[in-house]
Protein backbone atom coordinates (compact mmCIF):
# COMPACT_ATOMS: atom_id res chain seq x y z
CA UNK A 1 0.00 0.00 0.00
CA UNK A 2 1.06 3.59 -0.54
CA UNK A 3 0.51 6.89 1.22
CA UNK A 4 1.48 10.46 0.49
CA UNK A 5 1.70 13.81 2.21
CA UNK A 6 2.23 17.34 1.00
CA UNK A 7 3.41 20.28 3.11
CA UNK A 8 3.02 23.89 1.98
CA UNK A 9 5.95 25.67 3.66
CA UNK A 10 4.22 29.06 3.86
CA UNK A 11 1.05 27.58 5.33
CA UNK A 12 3.05 25.46 7.77
CA UNK A 13 4.91 28.55 8.98
CA UNK A 14 1.59 30.31 9.57
CA UNK A 15 -0.22 27.35 11.15
CA UNK A 16 2.45 25.91 13.40
CA UNK A 17 4.98 27.31 15.80
CA UNK A 18 7.46 24.45 15.83
CA UNK A 19 9.57 26.14 18.50
CA UNK A 20 6.66 26.02 20.92
CA UNK A 21 7.47 24.15 24.11
CA UNK A 22 6.41 20.51 23.80
CA UNK A 23 5.73 20.61 20.06
CA UNK A 24 8.76 18.65 18.94
CA UNK A 25 8.75 16.43 22.03
CA UNK A 26 5.22 15.20 21.31
CA UNK A 27 5.91 14.45 17.64
CA UNK A 28 9.50 13.30 17.40
CA UNK A 29 11.87 10.87 19.12
CA UNK A 30 15.09 12.21 20.61
CA UNK A 31 16.98 10.91 17.61
CA UNK A 32 14.61 12.69 15.23
CA UNK A 33 14.84 15.88 17.28
CA UNK A 34 18.59 15.87 16.90
CA UNK A 35 18.21 15.33 13.12
CA UNK A 36 16.10 18.50 13.12
CA UNK A 37 18.29 20.61 15.37
CA UNK A 38 21.52 19.61 13.63
CA UNK A 39 20.16 20.44 10.21
CA UNK A 40 21.16 23.54 8.30
CA UNK A 41 17.45 24.16 7.70
CA UNK A 42 15.74 22.85 10.83
CA UNK A 43 12.21 23.86 9.87
CA UNK A 44 12.39 22.12 6.49
CA UNK A 45 13.91 19.06 8.13
CA UNK A 46 11.06 19.01 10.64
CA UNK A 47 8.42 19.06 7.89
CA UNK A 48 10.33 16.40 5.99
CA UNK A 49 10.18 14.05 9.00
CA UNK A 50 6.56 14.98 9.65
CA UNK A 51 5.58 14.20 6.03
CA UNK A 52 7.45 10.88 6.23
CA UNK A 53 5.38 9.97 9.28
CA UNK A 54 2.09 11.13 7.74
CA UNK A 55 2.65 9.37 4.42
CA UNK A 56 3.64 6.18 6.22
CA UNK A 57 0.65 6.45 8.56
CA UNK A 58 -1.64 6.49 5.52
CA UNK A 59 0.07 3.50 3.88
CA UNK A 60 0.05 1.55 7.17
CA UNK A 61 -3.55 2.41 7.99
CA UNK A 62 -4.71 1.26 4.54
CA UNK A 63 -2.62 -1.90 4.68
CA UNK A 64 -4.11 -3.12 7.94
CA UNK A 65 -7.48 -1.31 7.68
CA UNK A 66 -6.82 0.41 11.00
CA UNK A 67 -9.06 2.94 12.72
CA UNK A 68 -7.71 6.49 12.79
CA UNK A 69 -5.17 7.45 15.43
CA UNK A 70 -2.72 10.22 16.20
CA UNK A 71 0.47 8.49 17.19
CA UNK A 72 3.34 10.20 15.35
CA UNK A 73 5.92 9.03 17.87
CA UNK A 74 5.32 5.40 16.97
CA UNK A 75 6.67 6.12 13.49
CA UNK A 76 10.45 6.16 13.59
CA UNK A 77 12.15 7.99 10.76
CA UNK A 78 15.56 7.42 9.32
CA UNK A 79 17.14 9.35 6.47
CA UNK A 80 18.97 7.02 4.13
CA UNK A 81 20.26 9.32 1.42
CA UNK A 82 19.48 12.57 -0.24
CA UNK A 83 20.35 16.07 -1.18
CA UNK A 84 18.60 19.42 -1.05
CA UNK A 85 15.73 18.44 -3.32
CA UNK A 86 15.29 14.69 -2.93
CA UNK A 87 15.44 12.52 0.17
CA UNK A 88 15.15 8.76 0.54
CA UNK A 89 14.05 7.56 3.92
CA UNK A 90 12.83 4.62 5.93
CA UNK A 91 10.07 4.64 8.53
CA UNK A 92 9.47 1.90 11.03
CA UNK A 93 6.16 1.33 12.79
CA UNK A 94 6.01 -1.69 15.10
CA UNK A 95 7.60 -4.47 13.02
CA UNK A 96 6.84 -2.94 9.62
CA UNK A 97 9.24 -0.98 7.45
CA UNK A 98 8.22 1.55 4.83
CA UNK A 99 10.31 3.38 2.29
CA UNK A 100 9.82 7.04 1.57
CA UNK A 101 10.80 9.26 -1.30
CA UNK A 102 10.43 12.99 -0.79
CA UNK A 103 10.74 15.79 -3.28
CA UNK A 104 11.63 19.15 -1.71
CA UNK A 105 10.79 22.22 -3.74
CA UNK A 106 10.93 25.94 -3.05
CA UNK A 107 7.41 26.20 -1.68
CA UNK A 108 6.43 22.70 -0.71
CA UNK A 109 7.58 19.16 -0.12
CA UNK A 110 5.87 15.98 -1.20
CA UNK A 111 6.50 12.59 0.33
CA UNK A 112 5.43 9.14 -0.90
CA UNK A 113 5.64 6.11 1.39
CA UNK A 114 5.45 2.51 0.29
CA UNK A 115 6.04 -0.96 1.68
CA UNK A 116 8.28 -1.63 -1.29
CA UNK A 117 11.45 0.14 -2.22
CA UNK A 118 10.75 0.16 -5.95
CA UNK A 119 7.13 0.97 -6.61
CA UNK A 120 5.72 2.17 -9.91
CA UNK A 121 3.46 5.08 -9.25
CA UNK A 122 1.90 8.01 -10.99
CA UNK A 123 1.61 11.21 -9.03
CA UNK A 124 0.32 14.70 -9.53
CA UNK A 125 0.86 17.88 -7.57
CA UNK A 126 -1.51 20.74 -8.20
CA UNK A 127 -2.24 24.20 -6.95
CA UNK A 128 -5.17 24.01 -4.56
CA UNK A 129 -7.67 25.71 -6.84
CA UNK A 130 -7.65 22.63 -9.06
CA UNK A 131 -9.82 19.76 -7.93
CA UNK A 132 -7.41 16.99 -7.03
CA UNK A 133 -10.20 14.42 -6.72
CA UNK A 134 -11.38 15.11 -10.27
CA UNK A 135 -7.78 14.85 -11.42
CA UNK A 136 -7.47 11.44 -9.76
CA UNK A 137 -10.71 10.28 -11.38
CA UNK A 138 -9.47 11.41 -14.81
CA UNK A 139 -6.22 9.50 -14.34
CA UNK A 140 -7.94 6.32 -13.17
CA UNK A 141 -10.44 6.60 -16.00
CA UNK A 142 -7.64 6.74 -18.58
CA UNK A 143 -5.63 3.94 -16.96
CA UNK A 144 -8.45 1.49 -16.37
CA UNK A 145 -10.53 2.52 -19.36
CA UNK A 146 -13.61 3.28 -17.29
CA UNK A 147 -16.01 6.10 -18.10
CA UNK A 148 -15.33 9.16 -15.93
CA UNK A 149 -18.97 9.54 -14.90
CA UNK A 150 -19.01 6.03 -13.44
CA UNK A 151 -16.13 6.66 -11.02
CA UNK A 152 -16.80 7.93 -7.48
CA UNK A 153 -14.57 8.51 -4.48
CA UNK A 154 -16.06 7.22 -1.23
CA UNK A 155 -14.80 6.75 2.32
CA UNK A 156 -14.95 3.56 4.36
CA UNK A 157 -15.72 3.21 8.08
CA UNK A 158 -12.12 4.16 8.93
CA UNK A 159 -12.37 7.26 6.73
CA UNK A 160 -10.03 5.73 4.17
CA UNK A 161 -10.99 6.83 0.65
CA UNK A 162 -11.67 4.24 -2.06
CA UNK A 163 -12.91 4.31 -5.63
CA UNK A 164 -16.09 2.81 -6.97
CA UNK A 165 -17.34 2.14 -10.48
CA UNK A 166 -21.08 1.84 -10.83
CA UNK A 167 -21.39 1.05 -7.13
CA UNK A 168 -18.65 -1.60 -7.03
CA UNK A 169 -15.32 -0.81 -5.44
CA UNK A 170 -12.31 -0.66 -7.77
CA UNK A 171 -9.12 -2.34 -6.60
CA UNK A 172 -6.89 0.70 -6.67
CA UNK A 173 -4.06 1.74 -4.34
CA UNK A 174 -3.94 5.52 -4.03
CA UNK A 175 -3.59 8.36 -1.55
CA UNK A 176 -4.71 11.99 -1.54
CA UNK A 177 -3.21 14.93 0.32
CA UNK A 178 -3.71 18.66 0.49
CA UNK A 179 -2.23 21.49 2.49
CA UNK A 180 -2.35 25.24 1.94
CA UNK A 181 -2.00 26.01 -1.76
CA UNK A 182 -1.06 22.51 -2.83
CA UNK A 183 -2.74 19.19 -3.29
CA UNK A 184 -1.45 15.88 -4.54
CA UNK A 185 -2.32 12.31 -5.27
CA UNK A 186 -0.25 9.20 -5.79
CA UNK A 187 -1.58 6.13 -7.55
CA UNK A 188 0.09 2.74 -7.66
CA UNK A 189 0.58 1.21 -11.10
CA UNK A 190 1.32 -2.31 -9.89
CA UNK B 1 -16.42 21.37 36.23
CA UNK B 2 -19.69 20.93 34.37
CA UNK B 3 -19.83 19.33 30.93
CA UNK B 4 -21.00 22.61 29.50
CA UNK B 5 -18.07 24.50 30.97
CA UNK B 6 -15.62 21.90 29.74
CA UNK B 7 -17.05 21.97 26.21
CA UNK B 8 -16.91 25.76 26.17
CA UNK B 9 -13.22 25.70 27.14
CA UNK B 10 -12.53 23.06 24.52
CA UNK B 11 -14.29 25.09 21.85
CA UNK B 12 -12.11 28.10 22.66
CA UNK B 13 -9.02 25.93 22.46
CA UNK B 14 -9.74 24.42 19.04
CA UNK B 15 -11.14 27.57 17.39
CA UNK B 16 -7.79 29.01 16.16
CA UNK B 17 -7.00 25.72 14.37
CA UNK B 18 -10.39 25.18 12.73
CA UNK B 19 -10.27 25.29 8.91
CA UNK B 20 -14.01 24.85 8.44
CA UNK B 21 -15.66 27.49 10.61
CA UNK B 22 -19.14 26.12 9.80
CA UNK B 23 -18.23 23.06 11.83
CA UNK B 24 -18.02 25.30 14.91
CA UNK B 25 -21.68 26.27 14.66
CA UNK B 26 -22.80 22.80 15.68
CA UNK B 27 -19.99 22.22 18.14
CA UNK B 28 -20.94 19.40 20.51
CA UNK B 29 -19.66 16.05 21.78
CA UNK B 30 -20.08 14.48 18.36
CA UNK B 31 -17.89 17.04 16.62
CA UNK B 32 -14.90 15.40 14.96
CA UNK B 33 -11.65 17.39 14.90
CA UNK B 34 -10.64 16.14 11.46
CA UNK B 35 -13.87 15.51 9.58
CA UNK B 36 -16.05 18.32 10.93
CA UNK B 37 -13.55 21.03 11.86
CA UNK B 38 -10.89 20.10 9.26
CA UNK B 39 -8.12 20.73 11.76
CA UNK B 40 -4.77 20.09 10.12
CA UNK B 41 -3.15 16.98 11.57
CA UNK B 42 -0.01 18.92 12.56
CA UNK B 43 -2.26 21.20 14.65
CA UNK B 44 -3.66 18.28 16.65
CA UNK B 45 -0.50 18.51 18.73
CA UNK B 46 -1.30 22.20 19.43
CA UNK B 47 -4.76 21.19 20.63
CA UNK B 48 -3.14 18.64 22.95
CA UNK B 49 -0.60 21.21 24.26
CA UNK B 50 -3.31 23.84 24.78
CA UNK B 51 -5.49 21.32 26.65
CA UNK B 52 -2.51 20.49 28.89
CA UNK B 53 -2.00 24.19 29.68
CA UNK B 54 -5.65 25.06 30.16
CA UNK B 55 -6.51 22.14 32.44
CA UNK B 56 -3.07 21.74 33.99
CA UNK B 57 -2.87 18.06 33.12
CA UNK B 58 -0.45 15.89 31.18
CA UNK B 59 -1.66 14.07 28.08
CA UNK B 60 0.56 11.03 27.55
CA UNK B 61 1.14 9.51 24.10
CA UNK B 62 -1.50 6.80 24.57
CA UNK B 63 -4.16 9.39 25.38
CA UNK B 64 -3.06 11.65 22.52
CA UNK B 65 -3.46 8.65 20.22
CA UNK B 66 -7.25 8.72 20.65
CA UNK B 67 -7.91 12.45 20.88
CA UNK B 68 -9.69 12.90 17.56
CA UNK B 69 -13.08 14.23 18.60
CA UNK B 70 -14.68 16.43 21.23
CA UNK B 71 -16.00 13.36 23.04
CA UNK B 72 -12.53 11.74 23.06
CA UNK B 73 -11.01 14.94 24.43
CA UNK B 74 -13.74 15.34 27.06
CA UNK B 75 -13.27 11.77 28.30
CA UNK B 76 -9.49 12.15 28.50
CA UNK B 77 -9.67 15.51 30.30
CA UNK B 78 -12.20 14.21 32.83
CA UNK B 79 -10.16 11.06 33.42
CA UNK B 80 -6.97 13.07 33.96
CA UNK B 81 -8.70 15.62 36.20
CA UNK B 82 -10.17 12.82 38.33
CA UNK B 83 -6.68 11.36 38.80
CA UNK B 84 -5.19 14.62 40.06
Amino acid sequence: MIGNDIVDFNTAALQSNWLRRGFCEKLFSEQEQSLILNSQFPERRLWLLWAMKEATYKAHQRRFKLPRSFNPKQFNCEIIAGDKTSVMGKVQIRDCDYYTQTYIGEDYLHCIASQFQQKKTVQKILSHSTDIKQELILTVSALKKIQIEKICIKKDCNFIPYLTCGGFSINCDFSLSHHGNFSAFVLSLT
Amino acid sequence: MSDKELLEKLKNIVTPYVQDKEGLENFDENTDFLNDLKINSANLVDVVLDVEDEFNIEIDNDSMNDMLSVLDAKNIIQYKLAGK
